[in-house]
């Protein structure tokens, strides 16, 4: 029975807008295999897997569970035909015990709680598992690893043939990684089929059976893991083996002015000892996955997370960060990853947005000098090529690209000297993210100094002067420009594996 | 170019003319007076006028530090016993230790601030949620107007008239108070820092903390402020029922937030005018001055002013939700 099909998808295509995600995807799982889904961030892996766990609805296409054409309405049907999906970000109830979330909804209950029942009941499933969680304990005592049990053995209890697995090692420990193989291989060994989606290539080939790899909403192809390699696997996801480097705009980088220099800098848990040092003029990229701790080395910069040690210095001064009032005096400016949360106030004007970090430029006793402001945010808008009708309106209003733009032009305004900038091309379109760059490269020509991170490898790999890898924590590797994408691929997908 | 076309809520028309909140209360404040004027004949008279000018400024003053507390995504329940509060105080101030009216007030002013600031502090250094803070000090503060008086009320027997019964020509001195802070409100949210903080911080204060502002700071300033409008309307309650009753501002928390919501203000902040604020002070005096004239008990009232503040945060709502 093992090679016999458990789950086909026959021409699934899906259609956001104008935006094509799926285009005529074939996937199919064998029992008891675990078949990893691979491709770059938007490629069409989630929604693949958000049409088979009943959350979308394909546009055509049909699915067979088990030869039987079926269709999957919602998350709750998908649950019935035995179909589960772990995600990324656990849904779990941290004050209820272990008990209480595998069965959320779902005690045998006559008003009462059983708990002698409930607990038993638990324990099986953990045990079949191999999981050493005991069923009583309260959720929020464990850690994250177990955790992802719970919630696997939550999808077990509804007696799941199919398992999704999004991204489970993004934010766990190598050895904890180690232990959810054996409990994916216990769960294979009792031919329960994996979808597992990864961007950790490495991880892929110590566990998979079959690979799939999409891009840009098109399967390319499957293969059998142990007929291929990683150097393969790279070429397929990213479709190609060059990349055209952005051209080099005025040669600042090499002056030796060292303008932020991190030493030793730790955070429990999530950055160990990172050190190194910003230029004068460089854009420094960092290439990490999600979860390598690139978001909180910036954060950690910025001083809106604390740090248990290292030194930090900016323009040869020691700086302790403290609050990002204090960063922005010191001449740090972030574009946060999160724009609508962390980047904007959304309800008020683009004039507002703008102004915020430069309000002591412009005030005198507590009152604002309003037509100098209007002035100082005209001038931005004008030179960033913002495109509104007017400063008075309301920043929700505008599209991804011009809020980005308001967020650099919050710091223009201050004429910030060092930019860290977490993701600042996410969710904006081609255009606009050629305009982020070229605001990029003009900052960098005027001496700015610029800290880049994106999941986009290519991306990093585009603008940067110097790239270094985030794995884990830790930095890997320290790559010079122009280095190709599948070596700065390599160590951002399995960490020092590769020395 | 008009700021206000572009930057608030509510629904837009064509030719340019935007339905806000406050227009809409404003309208329904209108609508209203001329349903009474109909059914009554004593509304539409200067004598019940100046009457409900009067009535409206203990929630109007106090209503224009709460609009600042609810923009900025707060809240402030201890208002009405921080009135009650500096009632007693200003009456104890001169009868007991025969302080002079002028010093009494700016006494009372000065520890309204501090009451404000002990909320501001209970929020921004030990980090308890608003609703939690000003519950305790509406608790705390009613407390000790009681110990300070004993229970017993402090008579004002011709005496200190100025602040709550005073007039100036044909306008009431309380009205002119209202007036000025309304200005000042208008000014502060408009022009200065201050009010763009208090913006900033109801509609995202990670972003305006995430800009390099300081948070707390503001955020003290903006309850301190409420502390001191709430003593300011206290001053003119003592004068007005010449007397430091200790329980004299119970309750008046609740008129003054549902004064805000009605003229428009976002009860989860970013959102409000201090205009808005006054609309909505005066419906609900209109609708108690209202069913007043109609023979309509107090008991009844409640019922009355509960259904119309449900109604209006109610059609808000809708408004936004289509809006989605």
């Amino acid at each position: 029975m093992t090679d016999g099909l458990i789950l086909e998808m026959k021409g699934i295509s899906k259609r956001f807008g104008g935006t094509i995600a799926l285009d005529n995807v074939d996937m199919d799982v064998r029992y008891g295999e675990v078949h990893a889904l691979v491709g770059e961030n938007g490629a069409g892996k989630s929604t693949l897997m958000n049409i088979l766990n009943g959350s979308l609805q394909q546009d055509s296409g049909d699915i067979f569970l088990k030869k039987k054409k079926i269709s999957i309405k919602n998350p709750y049907i998908a649950q019935k035909l035995g179909l589960s999906m772990v995600y990324q970000e656990l849904k779990l109830i941290p004050e209820l015990t272990v008990a209480e979330n595998i069965y959320f909804g779902r005690q045998s209950l006559n008003f009462f709680v059983n708990w002698k029942d409930l607990f038993a009941r638990a324990d099986k499933v953990l045990e079949k598992l191999g999981a050493h969680i005991k069923s009583e304990q309260k959720v929020k005592t464990l850690s994250v690893a177990q955790r992802q049990q719970v919630e696997i053995a939550k999808a077990l209890s509804r007696n799941c043939d199919l398992l999704i697995l999004d991204e489970p090692t993004a934010s766990i420990t190598p050895e904890e990684a180690n232990i959810l193989f054996k409990v994916i291989r216990t769960l294979t060994e009792h031919n329960i089929s994996i979808i597992y989606i990864s961007h950790r290539l490495e991880e892929i080939f110590k566990i998979s059976d079959r690979i799939t790899i999409l891009r840009d909403g098109h399967k390319i192809t499957t293969l059998n893991s142990k007929d291929t390699n990683q150097d393969g696997i790279i070429k397929l996801i990213l479709g190609t083996d060059t990349l055209f480097l952005r051209e080099k705009r005025k040669q600042l980088s090499d002056t030796s002015e060292e303008v932020l220099r991190v030493d030793k800098l730790s955070i429990n848990n999530k950055l160990n000892n990172i050190s190194f040092g910003l230029h004068r003029g460089e854009i420094l990229g960092i290439a990490g996955l999600m979860g390598s701790g690139r978001t909180e080395l910036l954060q950690a910069l910025f001083g809106n997370l604390g740090i248990s040690s290292g030194d930090i210095y900016i323009h040869n001064k020691k700086y302790i960060p403290g609050t990002p009032e204090k960063a922005v005096n010191s001449g740090l400016a972030l574009v946060p990853e999160d724009r609508k949360n962390q980047g904007l106030v959304l309800g008020m004007s683009v004039k507002d947005n703008i102004a915020f970090a430069g309000l002591k430029n412009f005030y005198k006793f507590g009152f604002l000098k309003i037509s100098k402001e209007k002035k100082m945010v005209k001038n931005i808008v004008a030179k960033l090529n913002i495109r509104i009708n007017s400063i008075f309106q309301n920043a929700s209003s505008l599209s991804g690209g011009n809020q980005q733009k308001i967020v650099f032009g919050k710091w223009l305004l201050i004429d910030s000297d060092i930019m860290l900038l977490d993701e600042p091309t996410r969710g904006i379109d081609v255009g606009a993210k050629e305009e982020v760059f070229n605001i990029i490269d003009d900052l960098v020509s005027k001496g700015k100094s610029i800290i880049f991170v994106s999941s986009e490898l290519t991306e990093v790999i585009q603008i940067s002067d110097r790239i270094l890898v985030l794995f884990n924590g830790s930095i890997v590797k320290d790559l010079p420009r122009g280095t190709d994408i599948k070596t700065v691929t390599k160590y951002a997908t399995g960490g020092k594996l590769y020395e | 170019m008009n700021r206000d076309n572009l930057s608030t809520p509510g629904i837009k028309f064509k030719n340019n003319f935007k339905l806000t909140p406050e227009i809409g209360a404003l309208i329904a404040l209108l609508a209203i007076a001329i349903v009474l004027s109909i059914v009554n004949q004593y509304f539409f008279t200067v004598s019940n006028f100046i009457n409900l000018l009067k009535q409206v400024s203990i929630i109007g003053i106090a209503g224009a530090g709460v609009t600042l507390v609810i923009i900025s995504g707060g809240i402030d329940l201890s208002i009405g016993s921080m009135i009650s509060f500096s009632v007693v105080l200003v009456a104890g101030f001169m009868e007991n230790n025969g302080m002079a009216p002028w010093f009494a007030v700016i006494l009372v002013l000065i520890i309204g601030a501090a009451l404000g600031l002990i909320n501001g502090a209970l929020i921004t250094v030990l980090h308890i949620p608003p609703i939690i803070a000003t519950l305790a000090t509406l608790i705390a503060y009613k407390g000790a107007a009681l110990v300070y008086t004993g229970g017993y009320a402090i008579p004002l027997i011709n005496k200190f008239m100025i602040p709550g019964r005073g007039f100036v020509g044909p306008i009431p001195v309380p009205i002119i108070i209202m007036a000025g802070v309304y200005v000042i409100g208008y000014i502060i949210l408009k022009y200065t820092m201050l009010g763009r903080m208090v913006y900033g911080l109801g509609g995202n204060e990670e972003a305006v903390y995430l800009s390099g502002r300081s948070v707390k700071k503001y955020r003290l300033i903006i309850y301190m402020i409420s502390g001191i409008t709430a003593s300011l309307a206290g001053v003119v309650l003592a004068s007005r029922i010449s007397s430091g009753q200790p329980m004299s501002g119970e309750g008046v928390e609740m008129d003054v937030i549902a004064a805000a919501v009605l003229g428009g203000t976002n009860i989860f902040g970013g959102i409000g005018t201090m205009g808005g604020t006054i609309i909505g002070a005066f419906i609900l005096v209109v609708i108690n001055n209202g069913l007043n004239l109609m023979n309509v008990s107090p008991y009844g009232q409640f019922i009355a002013k509960g259904i119309i503040l449900a109604s209006a945060v109610a059609i808000n709502s809708m408004k936004s939700f289509r809006k989605s």
